[in-house]
């Protein structure tokens, strides 16, 4: 009797095509086996499963909601229910030998179905369970289900290791076998392409990439200028009639503009038939990082330039890019937002692509050995394995013998939000984690540029603290531009001056007036904690740069304003700065004589370190120093303990630690 | 149990006529919860350093001579066990009032101590109870309090002061309304569950005012119980309410045997377990006696640390986008501004022993 299993998975297109994949290749293995795919309504399954000519039946599913709220909770939990409810029974009437799910909701209910009915039917119901993942990063869904699964089928080997090793295979990413194979002369001339071009292909799925799309039209005319350079761009069309993006006509408008509409080097096309024959043309592919992409051009084993869209669930593409960059076989350009744009549409800097683009084209060999390196990291036919490992779940052959893995990275950048993303920059700094390298830098800026352009201020406020921690001294005009902006919410204002006073050491010397201008802002904000945080920018600045004499006058006249005000910190600050501008002895002298009897004793320690500041530099001679120093009020409130058996605690760890060393 | 051996004999033997009255009894309570919390302090507070329930910081650090991280937590356990315990030997357990305060000690204690437990495990403390679960757990517990007084059917209070809505310095009921009432109880449970749980912050800073709630709340409960007395004072009469004394009189004992040890420096923190027990009971027992104002103004610093907390995060993170205070809840405030723990501590007691005052002195100004 054949043996009977049930496909699930779906909601896009990547989640589909995979099982199908599966199905194609177990159709030819075990002919005689009956075959049913649970989708849902209105998703991408029910276009592609019948046309593929796999019956196909429909349950109810939702995602996870987003929020907190308890109302969508309990939507999610009802629709769920009822899915699951369907499912069981679909699963009891077809009573399949075993489930494959490729993630995603809508295979939830299916997948909780049969463990559910597993657990509840005392051994009546042997139904196995086998999960695909397509990512690096395991998915929300699939997270959950692992644990109702038999066996976790895995498209990169890095997944593995968050994973229970004895229950996870490496098997890759299915795709069918429908690529053409063609010769790379032969395809040139079917093509029309000259025999000696350097080909870049760039395409962005069936429905195109506005990111590769813009980054390539407008890198065009600096890339053409290599009369080598042939450009293929597979702009995509409208998905349905629903309008959406128009690639072809957003390149063509580009092109337009930069007079190469009719460039015959540059060959744009809306939608690609026969991708074998465009991938054995080309020496270069840019791509975006979604698993099926990447899998296929590693499989073709082509260099490539991966753009990855960042900010998705899981930053699984960017995961997914940096996995191939990091293997060697691919170079990585991150998107960045349109600076302080309003609409925050997402672009890839076309300097950095196009440089990108010519050191590969100028390097021979490293081309060569990006695509050795592709084509390894990828090993095995991915159907084969998942219908081996099928077999043997249901008992029709051994286990078989895994497939060798590439070597395994630790990637600590994947799945930051911003919260997570400061403390880590943190560590960063204070050395508990490893340095940056170049790469990772240009990952963390793109994500700050991301914060940047929030509407959230409390995100903006987040970037500013997180640049000015990492020291990122190219993000000064962007945190500028919030310091200056009176409009700035108050943590916002209050981040950038704390950010602008940790980056205006290594800042360039043009932003000198803007900065100053800024301070004399931010030392009258409304809000106290800018107030005392763009003072503290003061003495920095001085070291820095100094200030003109007229510059210095203005700043204490409102500072000296500052020593009456009713936030501590600010009076604190403004006493520091002050010593750090003012020569005068006569001057500051009377000012500070004001604060001996501060309320504050936090003030009054600020001022008997101005006092050492003054005669440190001479402005006051050492005796009046002394002098001043005994008139302050020295009683306060502030009171430090300590465990004394702490203390000894440590010092004997440390004694101990270091003689067994 | 004492109690219910010792109730066969009171009128057999002269000498122990004395375990009659709820005065020598709450004090005989008190006593005792003191005298058990001495002696089973040490060893809990062992207990709970060998088993790991300390506290922490968000990292793993290295120790820190003038930090109080590794301080043993869920000290809340001595205050439950030795106050509970000595409620069990001094008070009549059947009694509908001491009945339910029990019920809202063990029901307190019991999601303060997960909460508690779950922070420690993960070593992080937003991953215990979400916000949303521990107000479902006071709500429920306020529903459930709502429930009991004001059904005629199951309630202690007499109908027309179940209902009524009494304040200081005015003689009798100012309004009856059932609805009024019923959302009143559930927000001062969640009110008071919450306000002390934000006072716990630094050592000793609830222990006190937590006394001085429940000495206010036991001298009120004596009264109104008292039908002479309430008479007197003008108090409407809630008969056998007279027990929440002894009850009071047991869980200061225990507080104050809990102080011994969390006084500055700490030798062990009260943690949720400890800080919702305590709320919960005292609002529990304002309501009771229905004297709920009375107890929002002996217990003014809890007040203003829920208001500073409230103004802080919501007036000013969410709304306004910046600080208010400098820090909140507002003992923090005042400890960046540069005053000593211990002097923040000590102020707040002296406020609160103040506000005690007040609302003692309510009796007689009316």
């Amino acid at each position: 009797m054949g043996k009977r299993f049930i496909f699930t998975g779906g909601g896009s297109g990547g989640h589909v095509s995979p099982a199908l994949a599966v199905i194609t290749e177990l159709k030819r293995e075990m002919p005689d086996s009956e075959i049913l795919y649970v989708g849902m309504a209105g998703k991408a399954e029910c276009a592609m499963v019948p046309k593929a000519g796999v019956p196909l039946r429909l349950v109810k599913s939702a995602p996870m909601p987003a929020g907190k709220s308890p109302v969508q909770l309990a939507k999610f939990a009802v629709t769920l229910t009822l899915g699951i409810l369907k499912a069981i029974g679909i699963l009891l009437s077809f009573r399949p030998d075993l489930v494959f799910a490729t993630g995603g909701y809508v295979s939830a209910p299916t997948v909780f179905g049969a463990w559910i009915l597993r657990k509840i039917s005392f051994g009546l119901f042997k139904t196995k369970i086998l999960l695909h993942e397509s990512n690096v990063d395991l998915g929300k869904m699939n997270k959950m289900a692992a644990h109702a699964a038999d066996f976790i089928a895995v498209s990169f080997p890095e997944t593995i290791k968050s994973l229970k090793a004895e229950k996870s295979f490496y098997s890759g990413y299915p795709v069918r076998s429908t690529i053409s194979r063609h010769d790379k002369s032969e395809a040139r001339k079917t093509l029309g392409i000259p025999e000696k071009s350097f080909v870049i292909f760039a395409f962005g799925g069936s429905q195109g990439s506005r990111t590769i799309n813009r980054v390539l039209a407008e890198a065009a005319p600096e890339l053409l200028k290599d009369p080598d350079i042939f450009i293929i761009n597979g702009a995509g069309k409208p998905f349905g009639s629903s309008g959406g993006y128009d690639g072809c006509k957003d390149v063509r408008e580009i092109l337009k503009k930069e007079g190469l509409a009719d460039n015959d080097r540059y060959l744009l096309k809306d939608f690609i038939d026969d991708m074998g024959l465009y991938y054995a043309a080309s020496d270069l592919l840019v791509i975006r990082a979604g698993a099926g992409s990447i899998m296929e051009v590693c499989r073709q084993g082509k260099p490539s330039v991966i753009i990855p869209i960042t900010n998705l669930a899981n930053d699984h593409q960017v995961g997914n890019a940096r996995f191939i960059g990091k293997l060697g076989a691919a170079r990585v350009v991150y998107e960045e937002p349109e600076a302080l744009s309003p609409t925050g549409i997402a672009f890839a800097d076309k300097n950095e692509f196009i440089r990108t683009v010519s050191e590969l084209k100028g390097d021979a060999d490293a081309l060569k050995e990006m695509s050795e390196k592709a084509k390894n990291i990828f090993p095995g036919n991915p159907a084969e394995i998942i219908i081996s490992n099928i077999k043997y779940m249901i008992g029709e052959a051994p286990k078989p013998e895994p497939v060798g893995c590439t070597l395994l990275f630790n990637d600590r950048l994947i799945g930051l939000n911003s919260v997570t993303l400061e403390s880590f920059m943190r560590k960063v700094s204070n050395g508990t984690e490893r340095p940056l390298d170049p790469d990772e830098e240009r990952l963390i800026k793109s994500k700050i540029r991301l914060l940047f352009v929030s509407k959230n201020p409390i995100f903006n406020a987040r970037a500013c603290r997180i640049a000015g921690i990492a020291g990122f001294c190219d993000l000064l005009p962007s945190v500028l531009g919030f310091a200056k902006n009176p409009e700035s919410k108050p943590f916002t204002s209050r981040d950038a001056f704390q950010a602008l006073s940790m980056l205006m050491t290594g800042c360039e010397e043009r932003f000198r007036d803007e900065i100053v201008e800024a301070v004399l802002l931010g030392i009258r904000n409304g809000y106290y904690e800018t107030r005392f945080n763009a003072e503290r920018c003061i003495p920095v600045f001085e070291k820095r740069f100094g200030f003109s004499g007229e510059e210095k006058r203005r700043l204490l006249e409102i500072l000296y304003k500052n020593f009456r005000d009713r936030a501590f910190e600010v009076r604190t600050e403004a006493v520091s700065a002050a010593s750090f501008i003012d020569s005068d002895s006569s001057v500051i002298m009377k000012m500070l004589q004001r604060c001996y009897y501060d309320p504050c004793w936090k003030v009054r320690i600020s001022v008997m370190k101005a006092l050492r500041h003054l005669s440190e530099n001479g402005t006051i001679t050492p005796e009046t120093a002394l002098t001043e120093l005994d008139k302050i009020l020295i009683t306060s409130t502030g009171y430090t303990t300590e465990y004394e058996l702490k203390q000894v605690y440590k010092t004997v760890k440390t004694a101990i630690s270091t003689e067994s060393r | 149990m004492i109690y219910t051996l010792l109730s066969s004999l009171f009128e057999n033997a002269r000498g122990f006529a004395v375990f009659k009255y709820l005065t020598s009894r709450a004090l005989i309570a008190f006593v005792t919860a003191f005298m058990i919390s001495l002696a089973i302090g040490r060893p809990i507070i062992n207990m709970l350093y060998r088993k790991g329930l300390r506290s922490f910081e968000r990292s793993y650090g290295e120790v820190n001579s003038q930090k109080k991280t590794g301080t043993p937590m869920m000290g809340g356990l001595i205050i439950f066990i030795t106050g509970i315990g000595s409620v069990l030997m001094w008070c009549d357990l059947t009694n509908p009032f001491v009945l339910v305060l029990i019920a809202a000690a063990v029901w307190f204690a019991l999601f303060g101590a997960i909460d508690d437990f779950l922070k420690i495990k993960y070593r992080d403390p937003d991953s215990g109870l979400s916000r949303s679960f521990k107000f479902a757990v006071q709500i429920g517990f306020g529903l459930f309090l709502a429930f009991f007084v004001l059904n005629p059917d199951i309630s202690p209070l007499p109908p027309e002061i179940a209902n009524s809505f009494q304040i200081p310095f005015f003689k009798g009921i100012l309004f009856n309304s059932t609805p009024f009432t019923a959302a009143f109880i559930v927000f001062i449970i969640v009110y008071s569950a919450n306000a002390v749980n934000f006072a716990d912050g630094m050592d000793g800073l609830t222990t006190v005012p937590s006394i001085c709630v429940f000495i206010v709340l036991g001298t009120f409960a004596y009264i109104i119980g008292n039908i002479v007395h309430s008479q007197h004072l003008l108090y409407e009469y809630i008969p056998r309410c007279g027990e929440i004394t002894v009850f009071c009189g047991a869980i200061i004992g225990a507080a104050i045997g809990f102080l011994w040890f969390n006084t500055h420096p700490a030798e062990v923190f009260m943690g949720d377990t400890g800080s919702l027990f305590l709320g919960g009971v005292m609002g529990t027992a304002a309501v009771l006696i229905r004297q709920e104002v009375v107890f929002i103004i002996a217990g003014a610093i809890f007040v203003i640390e829920i208001t500073s907390t409230f103004v802080q995060e919501v007036v000013g993170f969410k709304f306004l986008k910046r600080r208010i205070l400098y820090r909140a809840p507002i003992h923090h405030h005042f400890q960046h501004k540069g005053l000593a723990e211990a002097k923040v501590v000590t102020r707040f007691w002296i406020i609160s022993i103040m506000m005690a005052a007040l609302a003692i002195m309510t009796i007689k100004f009316r």
